[in-house]
């Protein structure tokens, strides 16, 4: 695993100035979430870019449950936020993730991680569009927690993702 | 005596009393401290599910479901602004894509609001819900025109900022919408809280209220248990009191028979102090030490079985053993007290020295008194014989004497002499029988006997002595009822005998009337001997019935008695616990009265005739009788009133028989087969074979034409079968030339008569073969519905027996049986009724226990 986050931490640096002034138009497959780890020590830090693709080759997640949006049952599939803050090499801390319509949430990690966030492309099967609040998002089970919990969960969703940072740990 | 019980009652009855009264108590109290432990469990049970409520308003005050719905609001006014932002700086064509990125976001926005389950009081809002519908069809009239090319898009454009001003109008309408939504949601809830926390506070106050209740209660239940408590205190001290101040001993002594405590008449009797007794063995220290093993024995056996030791009174009578080594006697009773596992015994002691030392003397004293009665009555009996003997043989001299031709002056002289002698001898007899009643050492004799009958044959002895005074005896009777009753026959005479004895002496040609009377229904008899004599003064009527008194009178021959006959027959009437009275009227009477009590007595419960036996001349009889029974019945009737008897079964055997031997009377069966009775009646009288003997009939049938019938055979007297003993004796009496008259003899039901003439061993063997002969014929007719010569005359002879146990339908069922021909039904149903009669009369005599 450490090879391949090493790996990957090279290609990043490698394709950073790429990525950050390419175009969506000029790729072959479209960016959908940009995960950016700066460096503590001022450095350049760490941003990854993935598309559809590259989450669907990370291993995916698969719940049902009700949520205040929907009416009856909904089947998120996408990848556990875990896995993708891990590609970076992030276990814990403080990460502020940020949606299309500049909505952003804080999430604190191993909170989240424990509650079983997923960041889901497919609803029932099928991707989302931006109308239909894609094409990612952060849900969790939510029925798989108490009403309290749940409530708190619903808020700690976003639509839209775009973006994750994550924040400086504050020693 | 009873006193140790019923202290020990007293004190039993004050425990009960509390107990029942701690037990009422503690019922109740259970009862209402169970009930309200229930209450309050309820309480807190539904305090905590109000609390619970509580608690969930209290997270509902955040009211997420409505600060949702305000962002949404917010946030789509947001986003229109945006998007109407980027549409103007789009105009440039520049930004397309990210107007198109903003379009889709609003599109998502408002999608929720459509969609989700949190708005659906927005959709269904009148106002808000047409503002929602017409920024959706907007948008969804502009989506194929963002869907499509940059070009188009262009184009469109001043059309869709137009559009999104009226979007705006829209916009705003929601978000009005949202705020009031909120203001109504938070005032709600405000209200439900206020309501919960108002019925939380009421559930508390009930709370407390019933907590206070229970303290109450608790208080209370204190408060009595004090009371009981105190109660119990003075029953306590009352026992204490109760056993400090007996009398006897009390002892309490444990399962082990160590003493306990005992009281201060215990130290008394036994001198034991306190300490020394306490804890000591009861039995080392009270009982003698051969009772030892007896005492341990029996309160083993008491408490292993429950058994008591006493002697039914609960008293028990032993020796006990004071400090000082004394044996006593004592009188003890022990009871046990057991409560749960605690037993204990409580036994009273009571010296009874004394009571036993005066038993013994007044048993010594009464055996005394006895030895000097008994010597009395012996010195009567010797005196009576050694004077009376003497006597006897003076006067007995004397009237031989007289008897010798003796000259005129020596017949005077001997007669003075024996008048004399016969005099001294009456005075003497009656001082003897004065000591006699006096002693009590004759027995009364009681027995049943005819009152008439005694009455008129002592007044008609006395008929010659009222004659020798020209005086006339007449005697009046008023006996309702029977004549018989219970008496001391010979003292009723000799008192009778007294007063119409001092009335004829008395009286000169007068009237002697002699009354009787029994009033109706009464056990007393009253009776009366009035004369017409000279009288006595009311002074004088006192003093008669005293000893040695009699009366001056003016005439002064052997009227002077010893003074003591009345003396004799007042004694006489009091013993027989009767009454004697006297009226009399100087010159005109006397009139004495006897109140005796003689009770009726029914025939039936008149002895059998066995006295009979003393006054009848046996005679020699035959009995001609073909059945079994009816002919050991009548040998054993003459045979129990002395006679010898002989029995022919049939008529040809009686002939043979009175050809044989002479007999006195001859009983003579009508009914017999073969020869019948006026067949054999009349064979014997052509033969001439009992001249001079009458021959009676005894026929089973009552019915008069026959009693001519036979009457014209020849016979002297019928009797009907059953016969009784009185008739029986009568007849023998009258047909034998008997002198003495029988006294009147009582009949007894058949069925006794008969048992008691064979013995009931006897009897009862008769009885059962009859029975068994019965129910054997009857099987036989109900089986067979037709009846052989054999079984009729089976049936003449059952109804023979069936005649003499005195069972009638039983008998013409019988009889019908006998006359039955071919043609005739046979009685079976009145048989069988009959028969279950019969069954039911014998059956007592049947079992061998008789009443």
């Amino acid at each position: 695993m450490t090879v391949f986050v090493l790996l990957l931490r090279v290609m990043a640096i490698a394709l950073t100035p790429a990525i950050v002034f390419a175009s969506p138009s000029n790729l072959e497959a479209p960016v959908l979430l940009v995960v950016e780890v700066p460096d503590q020590v001022g450095g350049d830090g760490l941003i990854v870019q993935f598309t559809l693709d590259d989450l669907q080759a990370l291993p995916a997640v698969s719940f049902e449950t009700e949520t205040i949006w929907f009416t009856g049952s909904q089947r998120f599939t996408g990848v556990p936020l875990a896995v993708v803050m891990q590609q970076v090499g992030i276990t814990e801390g403080i990460i502020e993730a940020s949606g299309s319509d500049d909505f952003s949430i804080e999430l604190h990690m191993p909170t989240a991680t424990a509650a079983g966030a997923i960041i889901a492309y497919q609803r029932n099967g099928s991707p989302m569009s931006v109308r239909k609040k894609g094409p990612l998002r952060v849900v969790y089970p939510f029925d798989d927690f108490p009403p309290l919990k749940r409530d708190l969960l619903f808020d700690n969703t976003i639509w839209h993702l775009v973006r994750i940072v994550v924040k400086p740990d504050m020693k | 005596m009873a006193l140790g019980a019923d202290r020990g009652e007293a004190g039993h009855e004050i425990g009960r009393a509390s107990q029942l009264q701690t037990r009422r108590a503690t019922v109740s109290t259970r009862l209402a401290l169970s009930l309200t432990i229930v209450f309050l469990a309820a309480l807190g049970a539904l305090t905590g599910f109000l609390g619970r409520v509580v608690l969930n308003e209290l997270d509902n005050i955040g009211t997420i479901a409505t600060e949702r719905l305000t962002w949404n609001l917010s946030q789509v006014q947001v986003e229109h602004l945006q998007l109407k932002e980027l549409a103007h700086l789009a105009e440039d064509g520049e930004g397309l894509h990210v107007l198109r990125l903003k379009f889709n976001i609003f599109y998502s926005r408002v999608a929720t609001l459509r969609e989700s389950p949190m708005f659906a009081e927005l959709r269904s809002d009148t106002e808000a819900g047409e503002a929602l519908d017409r920024i959706q069809a907007r948008i969804d009239h502009f989506v194929p025109i963002v869907d499509g090319s940059d070009r188009g898009l262009l184009y469109s454009l001043p059309g869709f900022i137009l559009e999104l001003q009226d979007n705006g109008h829209d916009t705003r309408k929601l978000v009005r919408y949202g705020l009031l939504a909120e203001e109504r949601a938070s005032a709600a809830k405000k209200r439900h809280l206020s309501l919960t926390l108002k019925r939380l506070a009421w559930v508390l106050l009930v709370l407390v209220m019933a907590l206070g209740l229970t303290a109450l209660m608790i208080w209370r239940l204190f408060h009595r248990s004090q009371m009981l408590s105190a109660a119990n205190t003075i029953t306590t001290t009352r026992m204490r009191a109760i056993v400090s101040s007996s009398l006897d001993a009390i002892l309490m002594i444990d399962v082990r028979g160590r003493i306990m405590s005992i009281n201060e008449a215990a130290q008394t009797i036994f001198g034991y102090t306190s300490q020394e007794a306490l804890g000591r063995r009861m039995v080392d220290l009270i009982v003698p030490d051969n009772w030892q093993r007896f005492m341990m024995d029996n309160m083993t056996n008491f408490v292993t079985a429950g058994e008591g030791m006493s002697d039914g009174q609960g008293r028990l009578q032993m020796k006990a053993k004071r400090k000082s080594g004394e044996i006593f006697p004592v009188e003890l009773s022990v009871s046990a007290s057991q409560a749960g596992d605690d037993m204990v015994f409580v036994s009273f002691l009571r010296d009874i020295t004394a009571r036993v030392e005066g038993e013994a003397a007044l048993r010594r004293a009464r055996d005394e008194a006895l030895a000097g009665e008994r010597a009395k009555a012996n010195l009567l009996t010797v005196l009576s014989h050694e004077i009376r003997t003497p006597l006897n043989g003076i006067l007995g001299s004397i009237e031989l004497l007289e008897t010798t031709g003796m000259l005129a002056e020596e017949q005077r002289y001997l007669r003075a002499m024996r008048i004399s002698g016969e005099l001294l001898l009456h005075h003497v007899n009656e001082v003897l029988e004065m000591s006699r009643l006096e002693a009590g050492a004759t027995p009364e004799q009681y027995r049943v006997f005819d009152l008439l009958q005694m009455v008129q044959g002592l007044v008609d002895g006395q008929q010659a002595n009222a004659l020798a005074h020209d005086n006339q005896l007449r005697l009046r009777c008023r006996l309702p009822g029977s004549p018989f009753c219970l008496g001391n026959v010979e003292r009723i005479q000799q008192a009778l005998l007294n007063l119409i004895g001092n009335a004829l002496k008395f009286t000169e040609s007068g009237e002697i009337t002699v009354e009787i009377e029994r009033h109706n229904d009464s056990d007393t008899v009253e009776f009366r001997v009035g004369d017409t004599g000279p009288g006595m003064a009311k002074t004088d009527l006192d003093r008669i019935f005293e000893d040695f008194v009699t009366l001056d009178s003016s005439y002064s021959r052997q009227r002077e008695g010893t003074g003591l006959g009345l003396a004799i027959t007042q004694r006489v009437v009091e013993n027989m616990g009767g009454e004697i009275s006297v009226e009399s009227e100087l010159g005109e009477g006397s009139l004495f009265t006897i109140t005796l009590s003689l009770p009726l007595v029914s025939k039936r419960q008149t002895m059998p005739s066995k006295k009979g036996l003393d006054t009848v001349v046996p005679k020699r009889i035959l009995v001609v009788e073909d059945n079994d029974i009816n002919r050991m019945l009548l040998e054993k009737m003459l045979q129990r009133q002395g006679h010898s008897v002989d029995s022919a079964i049939g008529g040809a055997e009686g002939v043979h028989a009175v050809a044989e031997k002479r007999y006195d009377m001859v009983l003579m069966d009508i009914s017999m087969p073969g020869v019948d009775g006026i067949e054999a009646l009349s064979q014997i009288r052509s033969r001439k074979l009992a001249e001079g003997v009458e021959i009676v009939a005894l026929t089973a049938h009552a019915a008069g034409d026959d009693h001519e019938r036979i009457m014209g055979a020849g016979f002297t007297e019928v009797l009907t079968k059953p016969v009784t003993q009185a008739e029986l004796a009568k007849v023998i009496d009258r047909y034998t030339h008997k002198a003495k008259p029988l006294e009147d003899v009582p009949d007894d039901s058949d069925i006794q008569q008969f048992v008691a003439a064979l013995g009931e061993e006897r009897a009862r063997g008769y009885l059962s073969d009859f029975c068994q002969d019965v129910a054997r014929l009857q099987h036989a007719l109900d089986t067979t519905g037709r009846v052989t010569d054999a079984q009729q005359g089976e049936a003449h002879r059952l109804a023979g027996s069936a005649a003499v146990l005195g069972l009638a339908a039983l008998r013409v069922c019988m009889l019908e049986i006998e006359a039955a021909t071919p043609d005739t039904p046979l009685p079976i149903v009145p048989l069988a009724k009959a028969w279950s009669e019969a069954g039911a009369i014998l059956a007592p005599h049947l079992d061998g226990d008789r009443a």
